[in-house]
């Protein structure tokens, strides 16, 4: 995840770079969210930390509500905080996906160290958790729908919250200006 | 570049037909008009002129051309003029910010898991 991370935000600035996006409000407060993953990284565990990130994002969604794609963004965010909530705070992956997966036998209850998740026999929710499998070439991932709800929430802000650039918007105000001056202008009077 | 955008508008305001294009900033706008005069300028050209003013092209000085001809009033501009480039530095921060923005979006945000023995996400301790 820490590759498709990087590759995504790699995407992401080249995009930023040639189109310029509405740039969202209040973005250190994702620095917040950022910190139970890098705990995670280097063996720290905390129940419940990553439901914190989940509900900072949530909350910097809803600051940014009027751009678009965060909506989305939120959706996806709170897809994955409701089954988080019901499982104490982390992402359930039931154990035969993960067999199939991976073939890797894990008892329901197990908590994934270096993940948000925790092994599962079955679950009311388990629609919203960890079960789309998606093969990047040799390498495989699971991920559950929030999380592809979230990545499609990310490139619609990206696509479609294109700003005029400073030259444009200067050039609009000068054509709405011209625009007026000219419904104004008096008509020439006849002789 | 040219062709990344393209944008096409066709709108009837004022029974005027207006139609534009926009390939990357290269922006061209073709509007018709019925000879009906305008209202405080009582000038019928000024009608698909005023449009393409405002539609098709930002700034009033870059307009190439304009003609009438017969009982329909038409207005040609064909705008060569680019949008200047952002400064390096501001488009540098913009992608910066974006960058980390989705990153951090992708990395947190998401709950999925990596395949184990990558050294990244999942090692169990009870497997």
């Amino acid at each position: 995840m820490l590759t498709l991370s990087a590759i995504g935000a790699l995407l992401s600035g080249a995009l930023a770079f040639w189109r310029r996006p509405c740039m969202p409000r209040y973005w250190p407060l994702l620095a917040v969210a950022i910190v139970p993953q890098v705990g995670s990284l280097v063996g720290i565990s905390i129940p419940g930390m990553f439901f914190v990130a989940i509900a900072v994002i949530g909350i910097w969604c809803i600051y940014n509500r009027d751009i678009p794609g965060t909506a989305v963004v939120a959706i996806g965010i709170g897809l994955n905080l409701l089954v988080m909530g019901v499982h104490n705070g982390s992402m359930p992956v039931r154990a035969d996906i993960l067999l199939r997966t991976f073939g890797v036998v894990a008892a329901p209850g197990t908590i994934l160290v270096g993940s948000k998740d925790v092994v599962i026999d079955t679950s009311p929710l388990w629609l919203l958790s960890d079960w789309i499998i998606l093969s990047l070439g040799a390498t495989k991932v699971i991920v559950s729908p929030g999380d592809l709800i979230i990545v499609a929430g990310v490139a619609w802000w990206l696509l479609f919250s294109q700003k005029p650039e400073k030259d444009q918007a200067h050039a609009d105000i000068i054509d709405q200006t011209g625009v007026a001056r000219t419904a104004y202008t008096p008509a020439p009077r006849a002789e | 570049m040219a062709t990344a955008l393209l944008r096409i508008n066709i709108s009837a305001h004022r029974y005027i037909i207006h139609f534009q294009a926009d390939f990357g900033g290269w922006r061209l706008g073709i509007a018709l008009s019925p000879p009906i005069p305008n209202p405080i300028t009582r000038n019928p050209a000024l009608n698909a002129h005023q449009l393409l003013v405002k539609k098709v092209n930002k700034c009033p000085r870059k307009v190439h051309g304009k003609s009438t001809a017969g009982i329909i009033v038409a207005a040609v501009v064909v705008d060569l003029h680019k949008p200047r480039s952002l400064n390096m530095k501001s488009r540098i921060a913009r992608a910066l910010v974006a960058a980390l923005v989705a990153g951090t979006l992708i990395f947190a945000g998401t709950a999925g898991l990596g395949p184990p023995g990558s050294g990244i996400i999942v090692s169990s301790v009870n497997w």
